[in-house]
Order: structure tokens, then C-alpha cells, then sequence
């Protein structure tokens, strides 16, 4: 089957996609799924493009774009290639520790249940996360779910919903966490693995889009968005990120990625708890 | 017995062509036979044919004529005459022909016998004949029986001739007849000769041909169906590579039955063929499955590793932007620092200056202290060091209050009390209150207004301050003959312009772009040959500003003069008195002002006094919470920038007091933003206005009913 890739990167003459398609392409998404990736970074959004028109087959943008009017799972394909996230447990061992070390202090301080959110929560991997590290910490698990985890793709949140990984996504979690959290099941012998029914209670999943709320959906006392603001641009960022602090409970902390610092007037009141674990606190005390 | 090896072709030939002899020597046979025949026909039809014939014809002729002769005989007759002429002539014809024709030695002397017959006997039936004619009678009968006789002898020769020739004509027709036969016999041999050859060719035809293509044919459908084991039987055990067998067939057998056991060999490796490739097919099918489940595998980390890359390189481009970010903001902060050093430096030379500057006045005042104590108070050296310390205070004062005046415009501290005002008239006041300045160094001055009124609004002391310190920094850098022009107009855009053009020693382009920085001198050398601060034009800059104008300096070049020009908004002018101190709208107020800057507090009084209320000054908190225990008021105006207790301690404080709970307490503040004013009220405050607050606010506020909270 020989078909030719002009926007093919690897081919010779491939090159950027034409602007006026990736626009087309970007409204297409924005009228079948309400999300606006405008305000992403166009480098990452123009890659991922091309990698779903690649996987798709398609010999041009404008073919693609036929592609995407015409087929309705292919549109929905492609949210979920544009919000893609990579998918691991913990992602920083070294981190998780910080902030597990941060909850179980905030318990002795204060005990009670907390709330969490994971903004952000691709197929779950994070969500699952923060609940692992709620549970580690001694966050007592009341009859709701104490953690929220939100996405903009409704294919990734069906999979968290399923809840089934890898053994490879488990990499980074302790062997004793990993070995009292997590259980084996039938189904896809590629995802043998899933967390405990203990933990998976304690998440809540739904779609939100973190980049069109006006207001954060409740206040929490840990707030996790990591390796998500970086596909922004910083216009967006800093929106999202004021919404992030908006979110937060007094002496709430925001836990980012490793790339990921606040700046700006967003980060007003956000005292560092440990910078290579990017774990942020908002001051107790506002403006006296 | 074995049959000889030999073709088909052979056999067939060997038939056919002992069929061809046969038919051949039956043909020589029936040649000779049908020879032998022809000649005793031909014998029989031209000799003994025309033999028998011929005496036949005599015989018939004589018979003829003895009849005649006798009819004639009997009845005389011309006709029976010629008819017995007739019929010897017919006699001696077939005579003729008799003799004529050919006789065999047998037959000759009965013919010659029979033909010497015939004219006696002719003679005779002469004679008769003549007898008749003669009609006598007795020699008539005579003549008959002569005749008769003659008859009979010829006749028994001719029988006798004619029994000879039946003989051999009877022999000949047996000779013919025997000869037929044997034709007979020969034609029945060699048919059956032919018949027995035939079927033995058929025979063998059908042995060696029909029987074995049958053979071939059944055993043909057998290997069709698979069964080469009757393909090689076919074979027997002959040697299959020994020479083909001359007989086709056979041959063709052999051919066939190793045709047939090639054909299995064949099969037999295409079966073990088949197998080997039905296993390798089973084992690529099974490593197909395998590489389909690799190449899922394949895909998700694929996409995983897209995502991984995908992240790194938003990463990469966010930890870029914050690299960014901490290179500028490096950058400024190295700016920052440069800036303070040159702060600093300037600040150092500043100083330098001040100490000389505050020091020079200092030593006449010595002085002239010196000779009042020493003199006469009343004496004419006394009166003069008076004048001196007088003077020299008053410099000191005005070094004092220039410097007061710029750190507080620095910490925006300076409050304009804002008016309708008449430029012109201003600008000649300021101008004429400072001429001295000028014409002490011998420096022309030039006054040039509009005869229109040019309205701003404006602080008036603060104007004249402005007009003087350019007037002042005019002369300072003036040469005596030089000449300085000050002028006012109203330009079309809605800005008021005050020009002071100078002839003096100009400012290069250095001087010009620091020229309103304070501290700065045009010369920065400590002989100080012009004097002054450097803060002139820095004042001029802030009160400008302040009201909401800018302020520029130009020149030529060094020796070519300056000239500067300072620009106000417009206003209309105003159609009622300026300022209008109305009656009290209100009860008189108790009003304690709490105001750190002097001038504001005082002028803050006066206003209030102007307007019919009572008011008192504090200059700081501490004053101000005493006067206000002591005697409390109605209200207190306070400013929030205080020097030791900043006005929201003291309003808490105020409010802390029992007797002073229901003051109506009012904040001053530089700025009013919302935090400012939130906090306000969260310390105390029932009210805020920003500097300057206008006569009006300020009456308003007071003249409520009910001034305070309950």
C-alpha cells in the first residue's frame, strides 16, 4: 500500500501543517466536543495532528479534515490524542514521598478527612495516586470519596473508570505500597492490574474542563495538576493556575509537575514546601 | 512360444504383404487359368466354332439341295430351278468356306473326306435334276437314290466331322470347365489363404494393439486415480532403461509405466512438500499471531513513548520560558543595581554638596553672631550682622525647604491646594517677586502674556515656586548682557505653555537628559562657581507633574542658551469667584486635624476656619490623641501617613476610647484604592478622601445630621 505523507514530518518535504486546516481542525473539535485548544501551545497540538493523521492514514490535512467531518470516531480519536497524558503511577517516586510526608503531617495537625483534587487525571494513573498517598497518609476514608478527579477527554475518564493498567505503569510505586494496593484481574492480559477497591472508592470521576471553568468546582486541601499547564500557552497558564489557587483551602497544597513553577500574580501567598518535589503551600493567613 | 520382438508396423507388414502374395499368386493363377480359358474359348469360338458351323452350313446347304433337287424332282419348277441353283451355289460356298476354314490333323481327312463327298453328291442332285427335267422317270429315281447315297455318305462325313468337333469341343468346354474350376479352387485358396492371414493379422493386431491400449487405457484411469501401482505392473520387470521395445505398443506401455512411476515419485514429493509447507504455514501463522500481539504491544509503548516525548518537550519549552523570565529579570536586577550605585555615587556627591552648601551660610551667621555679642545692639556693624544672620537664615530655610519639598514629592507627601488661576497674571508676579535675581547679575528680563486670560487650575504658591526656581536657574547660568524672556500662552491642543528662554552657556546633549534629576549640577566640580543644590529643576519637574503637566528643557548646544517650557491642562475659566468660602452649609464642626506636613495641616485649618468650623492642628498621632482626649471633637481629619503610628493604629485607638467612640473619623490618604479604603474602614475610619481633598468633600462629609456611628 504506498501512500505518500506530504505533511509527513519524516518526509522529505514534510514540514508544518497549513495553519489554515489545524485552525479548521481545532473549530471542528471545539463544535463536537467544547473544548478550545486554541490557547495550547501550537507546537504540541500541531505534533499530535500529525501523529493522528499518521495512525488515521491520511494523505493531507484537508483529507483529514474530510476524515473528521465524516467519522465521528475519529474526532473522538483525536481529543484523546490531544489530551494524551503520560501514564505512570507516582511519576516521581522521591515526590510522592514529599507529599505523602506533607499529609500525614497536615493529619496529625488537624485530623479529619481532606479532600483532593487531581486536575487533569488522564486515564486515572493520577488520581488513583493522590488516593494511594491519601491512604498511606493516614487520611481516614469517610463514606464519600475524598478525591476528585476531573479530564477533559471522556475516553480517558472511561478508562480510569475501568481502572485496569500495565505492570509497566506500576513501575515507580514501593514494592509494599504496590503490593497491598493493587490486585490482579481478568480481562485485557495487557492491564493486569488495577487498584484495590479501597482505593478505587475514594475517586470521584468527571468531565471538566479545566480550561474554560470560571470557577473551581469546591475547595480542597491538596490540589495535584502536574504535566498539565506546561501544554499551555501562558496566557492560559496563568488563568488555570489562578483558578488552581482559587482552589485551594487554606494551608492547601498544590503539588505541580517537574517542569511546572507558578509565576506571576497567581502566585501570590504560595509558600514552597519542597522545590524539586514542586510542592506548594497556600499561606494560612491572607491579607491581614 | 515368445513372439518375436517386432513392431506392429513390422506385423502388419508381414500380414499385408503375405495378403499381397496370396492375392498375387492368385492373381498369376487366375491369370494363367483365365488364359488357359480364353485361349479354349478362343479355340473353340474361331476353330472349332466356325469348324462346326461350317459343316454345319455344308451339311444344311447339301440338305438344302437334295431337297431342292428332289422338290424339283418332284414338281418341276422354274422356281424350284432356281432355288436348287440357289442352293448350290450356297452349297459350293460353304464348301468354300469349309475348306477354308482350319482344321486340326484329326479332322482334316474326315473334312477332306466330307469335302470329296460333295460333288458326287452335287453331281448326283445334278442329275436329278437333269433327269427331272428330262422327265425321266426311272433315272429319276435312280438319280434319288444315288442321290440319296451321295447324301448320306457326305452327311456321315460331315457327322463324323461333327462329332470330332463336338468331341473336341467338348473337350475344350471341359478343358474350360476344368480350368474354371481350378480357377475356382485357387480363387477359394487364397481367399481362405487371405482370410487366415487376416485373422491372424487381426489376431495379432488385436494382441498386440487392442488389448494392450485397453491395458493401457484401464490402467491410464487407474493411475487417474491414483493407483501407480498398476502403473508399474504395467512395467513387469523389464529393465526401464534398457532400449524401448521395437513394438510401439509396448514401448508406449513402458513409456507409460514409467511415466506412471514418475508421476508417483512426483507426487510423493509434492505430498512431502505439501506437509513441509503446511507445517512451516502453521508455524508462520503462529508466529503471525505472535508479531500481531508484539505489534500492539508495540503501539501502546509507542504512543506512551509519544506522550513521554510530547511531555519532555513541553518541559523543555516551559523550563525555556522561566529561563527566560530569570535572564530578564536578571537583567533588571543588574539594571537595578547599576541604577543604585549611580543612586548612590549621586547621593554621595549630594552630600558632598550639602555639607558645603549648609556650611556656607553657617560661617557669616558665626560671625555676626560674633559682633552682637561683642557690639553694640544698636550700632550700624550690629543692625548689619543682623541683616546678615537674617539673610543667611533665610537661604538656610530655602535650601531646607527645597530639600523637604523634593523627598516629599519623593514619598508623595505634597498635597496642591488646587485653584482657578490666571496664568498670566501668576507668571508676572512670580516673575517680577524674582527680577532682582536677574538684574543684580546684569541680566535682561523680558515678561510677555496674552492680554486673554489663560486659566489652569493650579496651586498658586506652588506656580510661583515653579516660575522662580526657572527664573533662578535662568541667571544662575546667565553671563552678565545676557538676557532672559518669560512667556505664557494657550495652545490649541488645550495646554497652557509658561516659556523661560535664556542667552546663557546652553546644556549639552548630556546635561540635557539628567538636566531634571536631582542632584545633579551642570558642573559637578567643588568650586562651585554657580552654587545651589541641583534641585531646582528636580522640584520644578515633581510640582508639574503633579498637576498633571510635563516639563522640558531644550537647547542649542553649549554657549547657545536653554529654554524651558512647562505645559498645564487648560481649564475654562471660571465664571464665579474663584474660590467661594461659603457659609457654613452645616452646624459649625469641632474639627481636630491630624496632619504630619505642615503646611497641609495649617492651610487644612484655615480652610475650615475660612468656612465657619472650628479647627485645631495635630502633627502627629501622639499630639493628636491628646489634643482629641483633652478636648474631644466632632470630627477628626486624619492622615493615614503618620510618622509614628500610622492612622489606622490610631484610629483603633481612637476607637478604643469611650469618650471618643463617636467621633466621625475621617482618613486622608495619597492614594485611595480599595485595599486602602477596605482597611480603612476595618480600622475605624467612617469616611475616606484622597489628597487633596477638595473644600466641597470635606463639606459634604460634615455637614451629615448625624455624623458618627452608633
Amino acid at each position: 500500500m504506498a501512500q505518500t505523507f506530504p505533511d509527513h514530518p519524516g518526509h522529505a518535504g514534510g514540514g508544518a501543517l497549513p495553519a489554515r486546516a489545524v485552525d479548521e481542525i481545532l473549530s471542528l473539535v471545539r463544535a463536537r466536543h467544547g473544548v478550545d485548544f486554541g490557547p495550547y501551545r501550537r507546537g504540541t497540538i500541531e505534533r499530535r495532528i500529525r501523529n493522528a493523521m499518521i495512525a488515521a492514514r491520511a494523505p493531507s490535512a484537508p483529507a483529514y479534515v474530510v476524515r473528521l467531518r465524516t467519522e465521528p470516531a475519529e474526532s473522538a480519536r483525536l481529543l484523546g490524542r490531544l489530551t494524551v497524558k503520560v501514564s505512570r503511577f507516582y511519576r516521581d517516586a522521591r515526590a510522592a514521598e514529599v507529599v505523602r510526608a506533607a499529609l500525614a503531617e497536615r493529619i496529625a495537625r488537624s485530623p479529619g478527612p481532606l479532600a483532593a483534587w487531581s486536575a487533569g487525571c488522564g486515564r486515572g494513573e493520577e488520581a488513583y495516586t493522590l488516593a494511594l498517598l491519601l491512604a498511606e497518609a493516614g487520611a481516614p476514608a469517610g463514606p464519600n470519596p475524598d478525591v476528585l478527579a476531573t479530564d477533559v477527554d471522556p475516553g480517558a475518564l472511561a478508562a480510569a473508570a475501568v481502572a485496569a493498567y500495565p505492570e509497566a505503569a506500576l513501575a515507580e510505586i514501593p514494592a509494599a505500597v504496590r503490593a497491598r494496593s493493587f490486585e490482579r484481574v481478568r480481562g485485557d492480559p495487557r492491564a493486569p492490574f488495577r487498584p484495590v477497591q479501597a482505593i478505587r472508592a475514594r475517586v470521584r470521576l468527571r468531565l471538566h474542563d479545566l480550561t474554560a471553568a470560571e470557577a473551581p468546582p469546591d475547595r480542597f486541601d491538596l490540589v495535584a495538576c502536574r504535566n498539565t499547564l506546561i501544554y499551555f500557552q501562558p496566557a492560559l497558564q496563568q488563568r488555570v493556575l489562578r483558578l488552581l489557587r482559587a482552589s485551594l483551602a487554606p494551608g492547601g497544597l498544590l503539588w505541580l509537575g517537574e517542569a511546572e513553577w507558578p509565576l506571576g500574580p497567581a502566585a501570590d501567598g504560595l509558600a514552597v514546601i519542597d522545590r524539586r518535589a514542586r510542592l506548594f503551600r497556600l499561606e494560612e493567613a491572607r491579607d491581614a | 512360444m515368445r513372439r518375436p520382438d517386432l513392431s506392429v508396423g513390422s506385423w502388419l507388414a508381414i500380414g499385408f504383404g503375405a495378403t499381397l502374395l496370396c492375392l498375387a499368386a492368385l492373381l498369376a493363377a487366375a491369370l494363367v487359368l483365365q488364359a488357359r480359358i480364353g485361349a479354349a474359348a478362343a479355340h473353340q469360338l474361331e476353330l472349332i466354332g466356325p469348324r462346326a458351323a461350317a459343316a454345319a452350313h455344308v451339311e444344311s446347304a447339301a440338305l438344302h439341295v437334295s431337297i431342292t433337287a428332289r422338290s424339283f424332282a418332284l414338281l418341276p419348277g422354274r422356281e424350284r430351278l432356281e432355288a436348287f441353283e440357289q442352293a448350290v451355289r450356297d452349297l459350293d460356298d460353304a464348301t468354300a468356306r469349309f475348306a477354308s476354314v482350319p482344321k486340326d490333323p484329326e479332322s482334316d481327312p474326315i473334312a477332306a473326306a466330307a469335302l470329296a463327298d460333295v460333288r458326287p453328291f452335287v453331281a448326283a442332285a445334278e442329275e436329278l435334276v437333269a433327269a427331272a427335267q428330262a422327265a425321266d422317270e426311272a433315272r429319276m429315281r435312280d438319280d434319288e437314290v444315288r442321290l440319296v447315297g451321295r447324301r448320306e455318305a457326305l452327311f456321315g462325313h460331315l457327322r463324323s466331322f461333327h462329332a470330332l468337333q463336338a468331341r473336341d469341343d467338348a473337350r475344350s468346354s471341359a478343358g474350360i470347365r476344368a480350368d474354371q474350376r481350378s480357377t475356382e479352387r485357387w480363387l477359394a485358396l487364397a481367399f481362405v489363404v487371405v482370410l487366415v492371414v487376416l485373422v491372424a493379422t487381426w489376431l495379432v493386431a488385436i494382441r498386440m494393439v487392442r488389448l494392450p491400449a485397453k491395458r493401457l487405457a484401464r490402467t491410464a484411469r487407474r493411475v487417474g486415480e491414483g493407483d501407480y501401482a498398476a502403473g508399474a505392473a504395467l512395467a513387469g520387470g523389464r529393465d526401464p532403461h534398457a532400449a524401448p521395445p521395437r513394438n510401439e505398443l509396448a514401448a508406449l506401455t513402458n513409456a507409460f509405466a514409467a511415466m506412471s512411476g514418475a508421476l508417483r515419485d512426483r507426487e510423493e514429493r509434492l505430498a512431502a512438500q505439501a506437509e513441509e509447507l503446511q507445517v512451516q504455514q502453521e508455524e508462520l501463522q503462529a508466529q503471525n499471531e505472535e508479531l500481531k500481539a508484539q505489534e500492539e504491544e508495540l503501539q501502546a509503548q509507542n504512543e506512551e513513548l509519544q506522550a513521554q516525548q510530547e511531555e519532555l518537550h513541553a518541559q523543555n519549552e516551559e523550563l525555556q520560558r522561566h529561563a527566560e523570565l530569570l535572564r530578564a529579570r536578571d537583567a533588571r536586577l543588574r539594571e537595578l543595581v547599576d541604577a543604585l550605585g549611580l543612586a548612590d555615587r549621586r547621593k554621595d556627591e549630594f552630600l558632598a554638596v550639602l555639607s558645603h552648601e549648609l556650611r556656607n551660610p553657617l560661617a557669616p551667621i558665626v560671625n555676626a553672631l560674633a559682633v552682637l555679642e561683642r557690639g553694640d545692639p544698636a550700632s550700624e556693624p550690629a543692625r548689619r550682622a543682623r541683616e546678615v544672620i537674617a539673610r543667611q537664615v533665610k537661604h538656610l530655610a530655602r535650601l531646607v525647604d527645597d530639600l523637604l519639598d523634593i523627598a516629599r514629592i519623593t514619598q508623595g507627601k505634597i498635597r496642591l491646594r488646587r485653584a482657578p488661576l490666571e496664568l498670566g497674571q501668576a507668571v508676572r508676579q512670580a516673575a517680577e517677586d524674582n527680577a532682582f535675581l536677574l538684574s543684580a547679575r546684569g541680566v535682561a528680563l523680558e515678561v510677555e502674556v496674552p492680554p486673554r486670560g489663560v486659566w489652569v487650575q493650579a496651586d498658586p504658591a506652588r506656580l510661583a515656586q515653579i516660575v522662580a526656581n526657572l527664573l533662578q536657574n535662568a541667571a544662575k547660568f546667565t553671563d552678565g548682557g545676557g538676557a532672559v524672556r518669560v512667556g505664557v500662552e494657550a495652545r490649541p491642543d488645550g495646554r497652557a505653555a509658561i516659556r523661560v528662554r535664556d542667552t546663557g552657556i546652553g546644556m549639552t546633549p548630556e546635561v540635557l537628559a539628567t538636566v531634571f534629576e536631582p542632584f545633579v549640577q551642570a558642573e559637578g566640580s567643588l568650586a562651585r562657581t554657580r552654587g545651589g543644590l541641583g534641585l531646582g529643576l528636580a522640584l520644578v519637574r515633581g510640582l508639574v507633574e503633579l498637576h498633571g503637566g510635563t516639563v522640558r528643557a531644550a537647547s542649542d548646544g553649549a554657549g547657545r542658551g536653554s529654554e524651558f517650557v512647562v505645559e498645564l491642562p487648560l481649564e475654562t475659566p471660571p465664571q464665579a469667584p474663584a474660590i467661594a468660602f461659603s457659609s457654613p452649609a452645616s452646624a459649625p464642626r469641632r474639627v481636630l486635624v491630624i496632619e504630619d506636613n505642615a503646611d497641609a495641616a495649617e492651610t487644612l485649618r484655615d480652610l475650615l476656619v475660612l468656612a465657619g468650623h472650628e479647627a485645631e492642628v495635630a502633627l502627629d498621632a501622639r499630639e493628636g490623641l491628646e489634643k482629641a482626649l483633652r478636648s474631644p471633637p466632632d470630627a477628626i481629619l486624619c492622615d493615614l501617613g503618620l510618622p509614628d503610628v500610622d492612622g489606622y493604629a490610631l484610629a483603633r485607638r481612637v476607637r478604643a476610647e469611650p469618650a471618643l467612640a463617636s467621633v466621625f473619623l475621617v482618613a486622608l490618604s495619597g492614594y485611595a484604592l480599595p485595599d486602602d479604603l477596605a482597611r480603612a474602614e476595618q480600622a475605624g475610619f467612617d469616611a475616606h478622601l484622597a489628597k487633596p481633598a477638595p473644600l466641597e468633600a470635606i463639606e459634604a462629609l460634615l455637614s451629615q445630621p448625624r455624623l458618627a456611628r452608633g
